[in-house]
């Protein structure tokens, strides 16, 4: 049976295997990975168009390369912003947010534009138990905010290695922790990528 | 003596034991690296980790502790714990310092032994490296 809501990981940094992704799918119940590729090494299988994202770093060009044009690929165009508001961060899909200084500014200046904020649970995976709670309370102030200037608010692993993947468990643990709706987050990151995908206009319902 | 649920009892004992039984969860890590001393390194992080992130009292209540199991390899580490408290538990797994794989939690010994033997074929190519 076909799941109707998609777990999403939009960021691994993993090389890309068969064996990985049937690994994360069946022991970590993850359905979409977002992985970053070489321009040579775009996975050129129609099949694994709907599971695989690929994720390509702002100021690559948003055109066709040899390999994106023949496997017909969707893509996302990612920033790091670090506390620095002057940076521009237009035509960006995603956002992964580093440091929360001047956080407000940038969303009240991209409010509107389907924008993506991201938060990488590998950045904290090391920190002390004081900088777990504080990136706790920051993450649900972030989602409030998100609501707010209508943003899609993301949570994903952000993993270098193998043990710093999370398994859909333990992505449900953290968003409790951060007193956010499970059901709904999940809902609302697959209606915001199925919109990505159709890149159509983004209608705000509310 | 019949039981509200139709079970034959004994003084109400055994309605009164399945009530009142606690249950538990067990969760397997897969250690990367194991050089001997990883273990009891691993174990006094993940405990500091549980009783700072989720409170002493919570650490107790939660009775987290290893589990030998008999045909696992010194790979995989089990730790039981209260069902109530399993998110706690691997929250502070997830959080330890060590190159760990978390695996899926399982409700009884049968069906972890069944699980790790499905991440070796699985994760194969993570045992290899």
């Amino acid at each position: 049976m076909k799941k109707l809501v998609k777990v999403i990981d939009l960021n691994i940094n993993l090389f890309y295997s068969e064996k990985l992704i049937n690994f994360l799918k069946t022991f970590f119940g993850i359905d979409v990975f977002g992985m970053a590729f070489n321009g040579d090494s775009y996975i050129s299988d129609r099949q694994k168009k709907d599971v695989i994202v690929h994720r390509k770093r702002h100021g690559a060009v948003k055109s066709f390369d040899m390999g994106e044009s023949n496997s017909e690929h969707f893509f996302l165009i990612g920033s790091i912003f670090k506390g620095n508001a002057d940076e521009s961060h237009y035509n960006v899909d995603i956002l992964t947010v580093k440091n929360l200084s001047n956080i407000k500014s940038i969303l009240k200046k991209y409010n509107g534009k389907n924008m993506g904020i991201e938060f990488l649970v590998s950045d904290i995976k090391y920190s002390d138990n004081r900088e777990i709670g504080k990136w706790f309370y920051n993450m649900k102030w972030i989602y409030e905010m998100c609501k707010k200037y209508n943003f899609q608010f993301i949570l994903s692993s952000g993993a270098n290695k193998y043990c710093e993947l999370i398994s859909l468990k333990v992505f449900n643990i953290l968003l409790k922790e951060s007193d956010i709706e499970n059901k709904k987050y999940w809902n609302d990151l697959n209606v915001w990528l199925e919109n990505k995908k159709r890149g159509g206009t983004f209608y705000d319902t509310n | 003596m019949i039981s509200m649920f139709g079970w034959r009892t004994k003084k109400g004992a055994a309605l009164s034991t399945t009530l009142t039984k606690k249950k538990y969860r067990y969760a397997c890590v897969y250690l990367q690296n194991n050089d001997g001393s990883v273990y009891s390194r691993f174990m006094s992080d993940f405990y500091g980790r549980l009783i700072e992130l989720c409170g002493s009292i919570d650490f107790h209540k939660s009775n987290a502790r290893i589990v030998n199991v008999d045909a696992v390899s010194k790979k995989f580490l089990i730790v039981k714990c209260k069902l109530e408290y399993v998110d706690n538990v691997l929250l502070s797994m997830y959080f330890t310092n060590y190159p760990i794989i978390i695996l899926p939690i399982s409700g009884t010994i049968k069906q972890l032994k069944k699980r790790i033997q499905e991440f070796l074929v699985y994760g194969d190519f993570l045992t290899d490296s």
